[in-house]
C-alpha cells in the first residue's frame, strides 16, 4: 500500500494528463485514471520489486481510453474545461492554431489520437508506441501520418498558419 | 512546424489538470467495492434482472425517477422555472415540484424534482457531441433507454431531463418547450454582445492579451468567434497588412468595414479604439447580426466577482467585465480565487500553481504569501484562510503596485 501510495503521489499528475489527452475530457480522464490505478492496485503485489510500474499503468490508461471512446461513439459528452484567464505572449495566430489543434485532436478517432499523444506528448518512439498499443510498427506510422494530415487539414481549413 | 504546435497545444490543454488529493483512497475504496461486488454475484444478477443496471450519464444523486409510480399525461398550463430556464410544458398530475441544489463535478446548479421527472439546470459548459438528434437546434445526448436528455442550452447553461419510463413519450415535448430567459449578453471590454448565433451554445471563453486584447468563444467542430480591440491612432498594421476591405456600411451610426471573404468586420468607436470581429466559416454569416447587437456596457469598472472584491486597481486599465481580468498597454492583471483542498495551506496553493518558478515568501495583509513567476507573469499567491487562497497574475507592473492590488482584495 505504501509503495502504491508513493507511486500515485509522485506520478498522478502526469498520468492524469495522459488520460486527459487520450480521452479528450477531464471528467472522463479522472475516471479512466481511477480505473487504471485500481487495476494496477489489484495486481501490485505481482509486480517485480525492481520493476518500474509506470509503463504498465500508462498502457492500461491508453487502452482504457481507447476502448471507452469506441464504446461511446454514438453518444459522446466531452466536458469543456474552463481556460484560466492568463495572458499569452505568443502571437494571436499561434494561439489560434493551438486552439484549433486541441479541438481537432479531440475529434480524431481514439487510436489515432492515442498515437499522436504517445508520439508527441510522451515523446515515445514508434516502436514504444506500438508496444503500448499492441499494434504493429506500420500501424503506428500510418495512424500518425493520417492523424497529422487531418490536423493539418483542419488548420488550413480554418485559415490559420501553423508556422506562426 | 505542426508537430511543435501540437506539443504546445497538448501542454496548454493539460497544464491545469490536478488529480484529486484523495486519489489513493478513492482507488482503494473502488477496488474494495469491486471485490465485494464480485463476491455478491447473486445480488448483481438480481439487480440486472430487475433492470437497475442501465444508468445514464451525469447522474446527480441517488433519487431515481424510474423507481417511482407513473403519472398521467395531460398538458399542464402552469409553467415553472429553474436556473433561468422556464418549463413550458409538463404532463398533468405531477403535483408540486421541490427545488434542490445539484452538483456534478465542476458544475453547480439546481433541480426541479417530481416523483417521475427531474429537470436539472447547471451553470457551466459541456461540449455535447451527440448523434443527429437535436433539441431546438442544439445537439442532444440521449441515454440508451430514452429516459434522459442532456444538452448545452446556451453559453453557460446545461440542461438535463430525466423521466420515469412511463413518461418516455413526454420527454421530447418537455425538452422542446423549455425556454431560456434572455441573457445579458457576452461582455468584452466596453461592449456587450447581445446577439450570438442560435446554435452557438457551446463556447469556451479564452482571453488573450498580446499586442491587443482578444476574447474568443471556441465551440464544437473548431468553430469560433473572436473579438479584438486595440487603442491606437491607426488600425494595427497586422490587421490591415494585405487585407482588401469590402464596401463599408453603417451600423448604429458607426462605419464598419468588412474584411476579405466576409470572415471579419472592423470598426473604430470611439476614435482611437479599434475593434475587429472575426469568425470561422460556420459563423461568418452571423457577423452582421452580432455587430448589430453590440451595446455599450453600463458598468465599465466592476469590482465584485463572485466571492472576490477588488479594492484597488491601477489607472487606465480595460476590464473584461465578467471575469476579474484587466489589461492595457502591456499591463495585465488577473485574479483567481482557489477553494478547497488545493488551498488548504500555502504549500498546497504553491504546488497547484502551474509552472511556478523561483520566488520568495511575502505577506499580504499579514497573511502568508509567495511571490514567484511563471513563463509569462509575476504570480503572487496568498492564503485568505484555510480552504481559500488567491492567485494574482500580473505583467508589466512594479512590485509595489502588485502588493497594493493584493492588499485591496477581499474574499467574502
Amino acid at each position: 500500500m505504501t509503495a502504491f501510495a508513493d507511486f500515485v503521489a509522485a506520478r498522478a499528475t502526469s498520468l492524469l494528463r495522459l488520460a486527459h489527452l487520450t480521452c479528450g475530457a477531464p471528467d472522463e480522464a479522472e475516471d479512466v485514471l481511477q480505473s487504471a490505478l485500481e487495476r494496477a492496485y489489484r495486481h501490485w503485489g505481482r509486480l517485480r520489486p525492481d520493476a518500474d510500474p509506470e509503463p504498465y499503468v500508462r498502457r492500461i490508461i491508453v487502452n482504457l481510453a481507447i476502448s471507452r471512446a469506441r464504446r461511446r461513439r454514438i453518444l459522446r459528452i466531452d466536458p469543456v474545461r474552463d481556460v484560466p484567464e492568463r495572458p499569452v505572449q505568443t502571437p494571436t495566430s499561434g494561439v489560434e492554431v493551438r486552439q484549433v489543434l486541441s479541438a481537432a485532436l479531440r475529434g480524431l478517432p481514439p487510436r489515432q489520437r492515442a498515437v499522436l499523444v504517445l508520439r508527441f506528448w510522451e515523446d515515445l518512439t514508434e516502436a514504444q508506441t506500438a508496444e503500448i498499443l499492441g499494434v504493429s510498427l506500420g500501424t503506428v506510422k500510418s495512424q500518425a501520418a493520417k492523424g497529422l494530415a487531418k490536423l493539418r487539414g483542419v488548420v488550413e481549413l480554418e485559415g490559420v498558419r501553423s508556422d506562426a | 512546424m505542426l508537430e511543435q504546435e501540437l506539443r504546445q497545444a497538448m501542454a496548454e490543454d493539460a497544464q491545469d489538470l490536478r488529480p484529486a488529493s484523495d486519489l489513493v483512497d478513492q482507488v482503494v475504496r473502488r477496488s474494495r467495492r469491486r471485490t465485494r461486488r464480485r463476491r455478491g454475484v447473486l445480488a448483481a444478477a438480481l439487480a440486472l434482472a430487475v433492470g437497475t443496471a442501465g444508468t445514464g450519464w451525469l447522474i446527480t444523486d441517488r433519487k431515481d425517477p424510474d423507481q417511482v409510480a407513473t403519472a398521467r399525461h395531460v398538458t399542464s398550463a402552469a409553467p415553472v422555472a429553474v436556473g433561468g430556464v422556464t418549463v413550458g410544458y409538463l404532463p398533468e398530475g405531477l403535483g408540486a415540484p421541490r427545488t434542490e441544489p445539484a452538483a456534478y463535478k465542476g458544475l453547480q446548479g439546481s433541480a426541479l424534482v417530481w416523483p417521475t421527472l427531474r429537470i436539472t439546470v447547471y451553470q457551466g459548459l459541456y461540449d455535447v457531441k451527440a448523434g443527429t438528434a437535436t433539441v431546438r437546434g442544439r445537439p442532444v445526448a440521449q441515454n440508451a433507454d430514452r429516459t434522459e436528455l442532456l444538452w448545452q442550452e446556451n453559453g453557460d447553461t446545461v440542461v438535463q431531463i430525466r423521466v420515469a419510463p412511463a413518461l418516455k413519450g413526454e420527454l421530447r415535448r418537455i425538452a422542446d418547450e423549455l425556454s431560456t430567459k434572455p441573457q445579458g449578453g457576452e461582455r468584452f471590454t466596453e461592449l456587450r454582445l447581445t446577439h450570438f448565433p442560435p446554435d452557438a451554445h457551446v463556447f469556451r471563453k479564452v482571453i488573450f492579451a498580446g499586442p491587443q486584447l482578444s476574447r474568443s468563444w471556441v465551440g464544437a467542430d473548431h468553430r469560433s468567434i473572436q473579438i479584438s480591440t486595440v487603442r491606437s491612432e491607426h488600425m494595427p498594421r497586422d490587421w490591415v497588412a494585405g487585407v482588401k476591405f469590402g464596401a463599408p456600411f453603417q451600423v448604429n451610426g458607426t462605419t464598419v468595414r468588412p474584411g476579405p471573404r466576409g470572415h471579419s468586420l472592423y470598426w473604430e468607436q470611439p476614435k482611437g479604439t479599434h475593434y475587429r470581429l472575426a469568425a470561422t466559416s460556420h459563423y461568418k454569416k452571423d457577423l452582421r447580426r452580432i455587430i448589430e447587437g453590440i451595446r455599450p456596457v453600463e458598468d465599465t469598472d466592476p469590482r465584485a466577482f463572485g466571492s472576490l472584491d477588488v479594492g484597488y486597481l491601477p489607472a487606465n486599465l480595460r476590464s473584461f467585465g465578467d471575469v476579474p481580468t484587466w489589461a492595457s498597454d502591456g499591463r495585465w492583471i488577473s485574479l483567481q480565487l482557489v477553494e478547497g483542498a488545493v488551498a488548504k495551506d500555502l504549500a498546497a496553493l504553491k504546488a497547484g500553481s502551474e509552472r511556478l518558478q523561483g520566488g520568495r515568501s511575502r505577506t499580504v495583509g499579514g497573511r502568508p504569501a509567495w511571490l514567484g513567476h511563471d513563463m509569462s507573469n509575476e504570480v503572487l499567491l496568498w492564503m485568505d484562510r484555510p480552504g481559500y487562497g488567491v492567485r494574482l497574475y500580473t505583467r508589466g507592473l512594479p512590485q509595489a503596485e502588485i502588493q497594493r492590488i493584493a492588499e485591496g482584495v477581499t474574499v467574502r
